[in-house]
């Protein structure tokens, strides 16, 4: 049993916990998957909060847990494309409202059109691996990356064994790449197909 | 660098990451969930779907969105640029409805005989109705959570 599929057992039973967990876990990639549709901030916010409250509704009846990555993105993208549908919303009182000022980064760079599915494949991969994997892979894709002693401290590793650890994490991670592609963007029945 | 490496790299210079009020947020709605009931999804939903209706009338006046689950469906037509709700349930179910809304505010109206049930202020953001039999007996079910 994977630590995404435990997390959803545990937030189906009511454990908050378990829900807060999923919440860090994912919410950066459901935002990606509103941003690249084309969302401003204020949009962005409100589907991810409708995927939430979905993902909240069906808990008990994911027909694969560990998946729920995928059913999380895929989710999100089929609400990102509805509300990108809608034309101008007019709203009476917004509370997100002051997110659109966030929209702006200093550099002026567009950041939703530089996000592409590999992105979000990558994105999704990465927040469903175990958690000692992805501080592996995030700490080794820093510039300059982290040593492998403070890694080793971290982690409880000994210091040889950072090194092949870190190459099978990659391993499993480029097995979810993998599989996640086919399952999010080859599979023409599903909203991510291209028309 | 190794190739899959060097993608994780990219993704965390270019992807900004979800705002703290949006993580909030998703955290809390864990406390909204209700009951367990059927869900009632979204089969139609005006502003993406096409059907008969969408053809004569002026689609930016008014948006439909139809329900199923249940045995049931639950028809729904927001007006007044989606400040007002008007549904059906079919068959009708005596009870009350209650709106929620994605930041845990709630508000109830009574079903009619029809099936009919109003409400006058919606919020911003998402909203799901949940059916409350007045026959206890049944179950409660609620529409899928959607974006207005």
């Amino acid at each position: 049993m994977d630590e995404v599929s435990d997390l959803v057992q545990q937030a189906a039973l009511g454990d908050q916990d378990a829900w807060s967990a999923l919440v860090d876990r994912f919410a950066d990639l459901i935002w990606s998957v509103a941003r690249s549709v084309g969302l401003g901030a204020s949009d962005a916010a409100d589907v991810s909060q409708t995927t939430w409250l979905r993902f909240c509704e069906h808990l008990g009846d994911l027909h694969d847990p560990s998946r729920a990555g995928a059913w999380l993105a895929k989710t999100a993208r089929r609400e990102a494309i509805r509300v990108s549908r809608l034309g101008s919303r007019q709203v009476v009182a917004d509370p997100w409202n002051w997110l659109e000022k966030a929209d702006t980064t200093a550099d002026g760079v567009d950041h939703q059109l530089l996000v592409t599915e590999r992105d979000i494949t990558v994105q999704c991969a990465l927040a469903v691996l175990p958690e000692r994997c992805r501080a592996l892979l995030t700490a080794a894709a820093e510039d300059p990356p982290v040593p492998y002693q403070v890694l080793a401290d971290n982690l409880g590793l000994a210091v040889g064994s950072v090194g092949p650890a870190r190459g099978r994490c990659l391993e499993q991670l480029r097995r979810l790449i993998d599989e996640m592609g086919h399952e999010m963007f080859e599979d023409k029945t599903s909203s991510w197909a291209r028309t | 660098m190794d190739e899959t490496l060097e993608a994780v790299r990219m993704l965390r210079r270019r992807l900004e990451p979800a705002p703290q009020a949006v993580v909030d947020q998703a955290r809390a709605a864990f406390s909204w969930r209700g009951v367990a009931a059927s869900i009632a999804g979204l089969e139609f939903d005006s502003a993406v779907d096409d059907d008969d209706l969408a053809r004569v009338r002026d689609a930016g006046s008014e948006r439909r969105l139809r329900f199923r689950g249940a045995g049931r469906v639950v028809e729904v037509v927001l007006v007044d640029n989606t400040r007002r709700l008007a549904g059906q349930i079919d068959p009708p179910l005596a009870g009350s409805v209650v709106l929620r809304h994605s930041d845990g505010v709630t508000s109830t109206a009574a079903v009619n005989h029809r099936g009919q049930f109003f409400f006058d202020s919606l919020r911003h953001g998402a909203f799901s109705l949940r059916n409350v039999p007045a026959d206890r007996g049944l179950g409660d079910f609620e529409t899928e959570w959607v974006t207005i």
